[in-house]
């Protein structure tokens, strides 16, 4: 196998919380030493609390935001310390879908406008096969192209969510960031945007990162899961493993509060919550992030951050695991 | 009904249009339900098809182009439907008494909480001054009672964080502090939009119970709308199901997934993702949904029904009732009715044209 589409290697990021003049300076933990990879075609499914830092690491490997620590590759290039000029190729294969399909989309451009656009900036295509070329992409999300006149409003929020992928499909990414790409479309349309995805990325060969609080869809669509908490990643691999067996207390609490279609299973009161004192990000507790809150927790994770290390198949950061 | 579970909110063919370019849009059309006190009643629906519309119309909180044509609005005794008032001074008091009712009676989670947070003015700031609105009380206390709420919904370092702008934060951490907000007041009505769809699932499952136990311990009922059928199954005590500005059907949670009537309800309880899933392609419903600028004569759902016969596209479904609380829009429960109901709605025809 060749190299990873991306591989990133202990990536940290974090913001500055304003206080008055007196207090001394505080940061938000949000990405902490964060290292992992995905081959092509693959996708790495990437769940955890809201608030530990999902999107933020999202947006640090396309570089909208610039790391602090650490480095990303792109097939086997390092862009992290490049500039935006010379970032500029590599925008055009690494893209990110957006949660909300309403206010990503223009409401005075046409859909073929919308969907042209890109590849105008990159200069792709004469203006002919530009156009060619919208239709087709409207095909390929399952659009008709005989709508390419109308308008953003004149579609349902299903349909929009496709005209945001059709664009991000028209530069050809390798590699998309997909940030809470259903959350906000009923389950029918969810169902759609999955399989239209899956159905993309065996065609293409593309590779995707998948944010969303949905597990289920997570893991229907996902090759691999990564766990994170608190800005760490926690455990990470094949996704049926972690879904059947997960190890790290945390994930475990995660996959059982899934709550069930069904009012016939036990319901939400009989469910364990996670008990003890949440962490702030702002004061990150020495060793374990998870350690506040862990039933397992000993003198020995209070006292050091304990490392990814293998355990049945996967990596898991644990003293439970560590060999 | 026992004495607990009283009538607090009772909805009678609400009908909301608004006017654009391009037409009226008939948003939500003959919306006809009612919630107990201590009740949670769960809103499931297509993208587009009214839920929001028909709380923001509750709330009288329509955009400028929109407006109630029709229905009453009971609440607690009170009428809140606009419709019907038509002059300046008329309005001016009606929604006068909506701004004593809105955030203190009613809490209100809306669908995206950046739009009702002020980006430029620091989280506490915000929450303090809606507190002491409401409730007369010092802005000592109510900074105390902003901590407080916040450490409910499970935002850590409450202190700092009330110094932050809402961009600081994460999506589902400004959906918590939203939460937070409206029980702040201690409603008797919780009208929430959307509340848990930015949240993991160990944080909603915490969401969930803290609305549950408001309503159980403060008697707050809820109305929740959701895309989760999960949250529903375990949250709520009834649902309703809206399709193209309709009910189209409503019951008790078991009511609804163990005896499924109407085609939409089916197709949707369908495509839910299981956990086991592979990567097999998942069940949709297929086709678009219905032109809201078009009042059509028959039922909404009928060019994407599998069940659709030829009377469906030419007159409306009755609503057959099948128990206290279940009743569906669906010919394939009426059609027994059928002649009554056609030469109803042919008369209706000959009127409106007439
Ligand atoms: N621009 C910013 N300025 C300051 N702090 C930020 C900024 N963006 C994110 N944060 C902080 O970083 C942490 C991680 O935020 P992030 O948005 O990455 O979380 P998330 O995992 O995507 O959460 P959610 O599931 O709720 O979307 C949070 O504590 C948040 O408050
Ligand atoms: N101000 C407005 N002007 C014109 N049409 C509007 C306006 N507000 C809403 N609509 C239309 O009314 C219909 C119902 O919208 P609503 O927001 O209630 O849907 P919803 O059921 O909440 O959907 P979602 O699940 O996507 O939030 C939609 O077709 C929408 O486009
Ligand atoms: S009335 Fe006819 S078209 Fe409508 S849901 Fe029932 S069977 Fe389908
Ligand atoms: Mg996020
Ligand atoms: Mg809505």
């Amino acid at each position: 196998m060749g190299e990873p589409v991306i591989r990133v290697e202990h990536l940290k990021k974090s913001f500055r919380v304003k206080g008055s003049f007196l207090e001394k300076k505080q940061y938000v933990r949000a990405v902490n030493d964060v290292s992992f990879s995905i081959e092509k075609g693959e996708t790495l499914g990437i769940v955890g609390e809201s608030g530990c830092g999902k999107s933020t690491l999202g947006r640090t490997i396309l570089k909208i935001y610039q790391p602090e620590e650490g480095h990303i590759y792109f097939e086997g290039t390092d862009l992290t310390d490049l500039s935006e000029k010379q970032m500029h190729p590599y925008r055009k294969k690494m893209q990110m879908i957006f949660q909300d399909p309403y206010a990503s989309l223009n409401p005075r451009f046409t859909v073929g406008e919308m969907i042209a656009e890109p590849m105008e900036i990159y200069r792709m295509y004469g203006r002919k096969e530009r156009m060619e070329r919208v239709r087709e992409l409207m095909e390929v999300v399952g659009l008709k192209p005989d709508h390419i006149q109308r308008y953003p409003h004149e579609f349902s929020g299903g349909q929009r969510q496709r005209i945001g992928i059709a664009r991000t499909l028209a530069l050809n990414p390798e590699f998309i960031v997909c940030d809470e790409p259903f959350s906000a479309l009923d389950v029918s349309i969810q169902a759609q945007i999955i399989n239209l995805l899956e159905k993309i990325q065996d065609e293409q060969k593309i590779s995707y990162i998948v944010v969303a609080h949905n597990l289920n869809a997570v893991r229907h669509i996902s090759h691999n899961i990564g766990v994170m908490y608190l800005g760490r990643l926690v455990e990470i691999g094949p996704a049926a493993k972690i879904y059947s067996e997960p190890l790290h207390p945390y994930t475990k609490a995660l996959i059982s509060s899934i709550p069930a279609a069904d009012p016939n299973s036990a319901g939400m009161m009989d469910r364990v919550l996670l008990e003890g004192e949440v962490p702030s990000p702002i004061n990150v507790p020495a060793g374990c992030p998870f350690s506040t809150r862990c039933k397992y927790c000993t003198e020995k994770c209070r006292e050091r951050m304990p490392e990814l290390a293998e355990a049945d198949g996967r990596k898991v950061a644990c003293v439970l695991f560590q060999s | 009904m026992d004495s607990l579970h009283r009538e607090l909110l009772k909805v009678e063919n609400l009908t909301v249009d608004f006017s654009t370019k391009q037409g009226t849009v008939h948003a939500v059309r003959g919306v006809s339900f009612q919630i107990n006190t201590r009740e949670i009643i769960g809103i499931v629906g297509e993208s587009g098809s009214g839920k929001s519309v028909s709380m923001l119309a509750v709330m009288n909180l329509l955009a400028g182009n929109g407006q109630i044509v029709r229905g009453s609005i009971r609440f607690d005794g009170q009428e809140l439907s606009a419709a019907g008032k038509k002059t300046k001074a008329e309005k001016r008091t009606h929604e006068k008494m909506m701004r004593d009712i809105r955030g203190r009676e009613i809490g209100m989670v809306f669908q995206d909480p950046m739009t009702y947070l002020n980006p430029v003015l620091k989280i506490g700031t915000q929450m303090t001054e809606g507190i002491r609105k409401h409730m007369k009380c010092s802005r000592a206390e109510a900074h105390q009672r902003a901590v407080k709420l916040l450490e409910q919904v499970g935002i850590p370092s409450p202190e700092q964080r009330l110094k932050q702008y809402p961009y600081e934060f994460s999506g589902g951490m400004r959906q918590r502090i939203i939460i937070a907000a409206a029980l702040a007041c201690e409603p008797k009505l919780l009208i929430a939009d959307e509340p848990t769809t930015a949240l993991d699932v160990t944080v909603q499952a915490q969401i969930l119970k803290l609305i549950e136990q408001s309503v159980k311990g403060m008697g707050v009922s809820a109305l929740v709308i959701t895309h989760d059928l999960g949250v529903v199954a375990e949250l709520c005590d009834k649902i309703i199901i809206m399709y193209g500005g309709e009910i189209v059907e409503q019951g008790t949670v078991k009511e609804i997934f163990n005896e499924t009537k109407h085609p939409y309800t089916k197709g949707l309880l369908e495509s839910i993702e299981k956990v086991e899933g592979e990567r097999t392609p998942l069940h949709y419903i297929p086709g678009t949904p219905p032109n809201l600028l078009l009042m059509n004569h028959g039922c909404t759902f009928c060019n994407r029904c599998d069940k659709a016969m030829k009377i469906c596209r030419e007159y409306k479904p009755a609503v057959t009732v099948f128990s206290e609380e279940h009743s569906c829009s669906c010919w394939l429960y009426c059609r027994d009715n059928a002649q009554q109901l056609v030469e109803e709605q042919e008369k209706e025809r000959r009127d409106s044209h007439g």
